[in-house]
């Protein structure tokens, strides 16, 4: 075979997707492989959908970057994350902590939950779930620790992820990128040559004409970039972000906070300097298109996705790919993967069509599985008359989604798709905070004694509370650590 | 309500191992778990080769390891030797183990993709302690560090079938399983709902229960013959639908590995036992007569045999739902896939598992059922897939047989692994499913399907560095080599006196 292996990579977009992919590049690439970066300036306004919640795995990411958690908490305002306390959400006004957390407890072989569920039937309604997370007793009170190595103390079990603004983890991307010698253009578009599915060159409007084998293009929406044909999915509804930021003297909590409204929700993320307040409005459920207030940015958008983000030599990266209401973690969570599956896929040659099959496989795959999580939000009978609650940007009605909450209800199982993003405890703290209850539990849950039982699951509770009553304040942690980190780097 | 009565048709492996399950699980929870067998139709009396996930399954029974492989005449296997795959003359082992170990979280057959491709001669087998102890006849268990080469393998066991039925009988019967002796001759189905009801044997004993589970062998006593599931038929993509099978005394020392031969008109096995040798001739009877067949087969033989040769028929495929009503079919009453990566037993395994898992009541939810044909034709769909790869990831066009396989469409879920493999070493991988992707390096590898290309993040490091940690991958996979004992008298050491 006689394919000429690829010399030249250049990366469009100067949001945090663009961001991401380029840091992300320049460390991994091998020598042989050139990386240009073209920063247009007309992406980052729709970055506030990247939401400003982390999941736990962005640790490993901004690693894998070269950026490390000191570099993070010293040089932007992002805080610890332990997950969203949603409330007044759905036709239930329900109200729970969605925390990180890793795997409950799993006793003769049978899942924590069917234990809880075993006593819900002796008796109901006492049998709440969030008394055995660490996380969230932790998220009630507000207090927050690093999680130790040692593994018998239930901090072992908070995973925690951070709060965070797009736009300040630009900047630290951007100046980490700076430290690796990557040719940096700032130009915008003026022209792309094209025949059929390959880009042959972008010329820019510095004059400059940049050809090359390869093309990401993370320049949202409506970029020149992205194939005129290109088909997408969904883009039926439009629904408007309105992002504000208030300061204040301490941190107050350590988790997002989200509201359920007639016409979405609404948020507020502590961060170290201020709140960041977030809502999400279904234009078509507003019974008058209220105008954003003094002092907010506002953008409208329309949830979508194209079927296949990787056409030909160009990858279309970030908000040009999809936009997810970000609700849950799910839309930064998903840019890591997008990156990750990028990175494992470089093409090779210029006939990428394998590179690309594959990415769009993997792509679809994650965005499907992510929208059966949020699916799983709204997956309950609504009376409301607003289309928000009653016709949800995610297909509820998708068989996948139909049989995991079908398996939960009749038996308390999390059945598990391929590399779902989402983990069973995600998903299992989802359907109690749903109120989502089971008709039967395993029957092997009965085969300890309900004494026994009784009395693990107060060990447990009350090794829980102790150590949530030790933690400090999320203000009080981050103030020792800051200093600490000050002292030992200066 | 609770399922109180569970009725197990069929004494093969299947039905004890599924009795074994169950009682080990249910056995305090007031549920009765009944057997029926028919010594008279016996049973398939093969499948004497498994993967290490059996190991897990004695595990959970409690069944001892030495005891274990006392009582069934076991002997440890580390992988399979394929011969004559790619090409007559080729043979390499499928082992239970990762080659090498990643770098930088890269997997190790890029860098060793990078080496051949740059000229190098390295034999990616070398990067495998299990292929290097195969081939030297050694074993020894892995240690407690799963990290450490020497440590980072899985192993299962070759063992005699009939011994094991009969130790799990023992167990299932210790743990509150009654056995029948009788033929099913009439199934009792309730008129409204379908189910079945009760069975009816020979001498007019009537067995009833809530919950059948079929384990009648190819028969599908309960799922085909009374409820008439139906059966997908999978032999377009792999055909062979014959076997014969003779026992025959072992010549030479006792090795860790089963071998799967090709040949012209399908492939042969040999599996080694500590007292004998066990083997069998697959093939399509299209290309080939059972006579000839198995006049190839008693030609090869390594020792005199010590049996007559059976003959076995079957079409490869599985039932349209394994759980149809109230009947569970595990075993070969549920499908059938060639034997050519020591599935089957597995396969029981999983299907006894997610019984467990999604164990109905006496109303049978159809959403049970669907979540287990589910998972269960998920299993066997991708274990498909990696059986037609042997077929199809070769030269070998010499028999009709080999050109039927090279002008086959192939299912687009395979044809997609094979081309991201062939351009660029890329595998695409699952989380559900038996073999994961080392097992389909060693194939592919093996049968000389090598990419044009690999990773680009392999080339980050420096051809110096590259050199250095290959060598000591090979280095510290020698040295653990040169601890381990054969492994006839590993065995020895290990189960006692008793052996041979
Ligand atoms: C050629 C060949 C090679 C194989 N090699 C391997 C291998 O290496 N590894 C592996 O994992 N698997 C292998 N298998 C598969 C393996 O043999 C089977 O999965 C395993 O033996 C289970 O069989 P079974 O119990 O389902 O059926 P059987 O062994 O056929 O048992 C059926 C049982 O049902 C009873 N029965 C049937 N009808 C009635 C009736 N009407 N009334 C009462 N009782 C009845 C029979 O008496 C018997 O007890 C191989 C299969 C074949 C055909």
């Amino acid at each position: 075979m006689s394919l000429s292996p690829i010399n030249k990579i250049a990366v469009f977009g100067d949001g945090l997707a663009g961001l991401f992919a380029v840091a992300k590049l320049a460390e991994i690439l091998p020598d042989g492989i050139q990386l240009i970066f073209v920063e247009s300036q007309e992406t980052r306004q729709t970055d506030i959908l990247f939401g400003t919640v982390t999941p736990p795995s962005t640790y490993d990411f901004l690693l894998g970057l070269g950026i490390q958690e000191p570099k993070v908490l010293t040089s932007t305002n992002t805080s610890f994350s332990l997950g969203t306390h949603y409330k007044k959400w759905g036709p239930d006004k329900r109200n729970w902590i969605q925390s990180f957390h890793r795997p409950l407890p799993v006793y003769n072989g049978v899942a924590f939950h069917h234990y809880l569920m075993r006593l819900e039937q002796v008796s109901p309604g006492n049998s709440e779930l969030e008394s055995y997370i660490m996380s969230v007793q932790a998220a009630r009170r507000g207090v927050f620790a690093h999680p130790p190595e040692a593994k018998n103390i239930p901090l072992a079990d908070v995973a925690y992820g951070y709060h965070f603004l797009p736009e300040q983890w630009c900047q630290i991307v951007s100046a980490k990128i700076s430290d690796s010698n990557i040719e940096r253009i700032k130009s915008d578009i003026t022209s792309v040559a094209r025949h059929g599915d390959k880009i042959d060159s972008v010329t820019l409007s510095n004059g400059q004409i940049i050809a090359a084998d390869f093309f990401v293009n993370a320049l949202g929406a409506m970029s020149k970039l992205t194939h005129p044909d290109a088909e997408s999915l969904g883009a039926t509804k439009v629904m408007r972000a309105d992002n504000m930021f208030t300061a204040y003297e301490k941190i107050e909590g350590v988790c997002r906070v989200l509201t359920g409204t007639e016409s979405g929700w609404t948020s507020t993320t502590p961060l170290q300097d201020g709140l960041d307040h977030l809502s999400i409005t279904d234009l078509s459920a507003e019974a008058e298109n209220s105008a954003g207030k003094n002092g907010q940015r506002s953008i409208e958008f329309s949830p979508c996705r194209l079927k296949k983000p990787w056409l030909g030599n160009c990858l279309v990266l970030g908000h040009g790919a999809a936009i997810i209401e970000p609700l849950t973690t799910a839309p930064i969570l998903l840019l890591q993967r997008d990156i990750e599956r990028l990175v494992e896929l470089i093409p090779v040659s210029n006939d990428m069509r394998v590179e690309s099959r594959e990415y769009n496989r993997r792509f679809n795959d994650d965005y499907d599985h992510a929208d059966l999580f949020t699916g799983a939000f709204f997956a309950a009978k609504s009376d409301s008359q607003s289309a928000y609650w009653n016709s949800p940007t995610v297909d509820c009605s998708n068989l996948k989604l139909l049989n995991k909450i079908t398996q939960f209800e009749s038996r308390g199982i999390n059945v598990q798709y391929d590399y779902e993003p989402f983990s069973a405890e995600d998903w299992t703290m989802l359907h109690f905070g749903m109120g989502r209850s089971t008709e039967r539990y395993d029957p092997l849950a009965n085969s300890i004694s309900e004494d026994l039982l009784n009395d693990r699951l107060s060990q447990m509770r009350t090794a829980i509370e102790i150590m949530a009553r030790k933690m400090p304040p999320h203000h009080i942690y981050m103030a020792g650590l800051k200093k600490y980190l000050k002292d030992k780097h200066g | 309500m609770t399922i109180t009565r569970i009725c197990i048709l069929g004494g093969g492996t299947s039905g004890w191992m599924t009795a074994a399950g169950l009682s080990n699980k249910f056995n305090d929870l007031g549920v009765s778990i009944a057997l029926v067998e028919s010594d008279n139709i016996g049973t398939v009396g093969v499948g004497e080769a498994t993967l290490p996930h059996i190991r897990f399954f004695n595990k959970t029974l409690g069944i001892d390891e030495r005891e274990f492989m006392r009582e069934t005449r076991a002997t440890f296997k580390l992988g399979i030797e394929f011969c004559d795959w790619g090409k007559i003359g080729d043979s390499y082992i499928h082992p239970f183990g990762d080659y090498g170990e990643p770098i930088d979280g890269i997997d190790f057959h890029h860098f060793w993709l990078r080496l051949l491709q740059n000229g190098h001669k390295a034999r990616l087998d070398d990067f495998s302690y299990p292929i290097l102890a195969a081939e030297s006849g050694k074993f020894q268990l892995p240690g407690p560090n799963n990290l450490e080469i020497g440590s980072n393998f899985g192993y299962a066991y070759q063992f005699d079938s009939g011994l094991f039925a009969k130790l799990l009988r023992r167990y299932s019967e210790t743990h509150g399983v009654t056995r029948t002796e009788g033929k099913a001759v009439q199934t009792i189905q309730n008129p409204e709902s379908g189910l079945i009801e009760a069975i009816v044997l020979e001498d007019g004993t009537r067995i009833e229960a809530d919950l059948f589970i079929d384990c009648s062998g190819f028969r599908g006593v309960l799922i085909e013959q009374a409820l008439n599931t139906g059966y997908e038929d999978w032999s377009e993509w792999l055909p062979c639908n014959r076997a014969v099978a003779v026992q025959c005394e072992s010549a030479g020392p006792s090795l860790p590995y089963t071998r799967a031969t090709a040949r012209d008109a399908g492939w042969q096995w040999r599996i080694p036992l500590q007292h004998r040798t066990g083997n069998g001739y697959v093939y399509w009877n299209k290309y080939i007569s059972d006579d000839e067949a198995t006049h190839q087969l008693m030609s090869t033989l390594e020792g005199p045999a010590l049996t007559e040769p059976k003959q076995l028929y079957f079409k490869t495929g599985k039932r349209r739902k394994l759980w149809n009503k109230n009947v569970v079919s595990i075993g070969l009453s549920g499908g059938f896939l060639e034997p050519l990566e020591s599935t089957s037993i597995h396969l029981i395994q999983e299907g006894i598992t997610a019984l467990i898992e999604l164990f109905p009541d006496t109303d049978f939810q159809e959403s049970d059922a669907r979540e287990y044909n589910r998972r269960m034709d998920l299993n066997f769909d991708r274990v498909r897939d990696f059986l037609l790869l042997h077929y199809v990831a070769t030269q070998r066009d010499d028999t009709e047989m080999w050109r039927y396989f090279r002008q086959m469409t192939l299912p687009e879920s395979l044809q997609e692994k094979m081309d991201a493999w062939s351009s660029r070493g890329y595998l695409l991988r699952y989380e559900q499913g038996v073999f994961l992707p080392p097992s389909w390096v060693a194939v592919m590898t093996g049968q000389n399907l090598l990419p044009n290309s690999y990773d680009p993040r392999a080339n980050q490091i420096s051809n110096k560095v590259l050199l250095d940690k290959t060598m000591a991958i090979k280095r510290d996979s020698l040295a653990a080599l040169r601890q381990t004992p054969d492994h006839g008298d590993f065995l020895a050491n290990y189960i006692g006196p008793a052996h041979r």
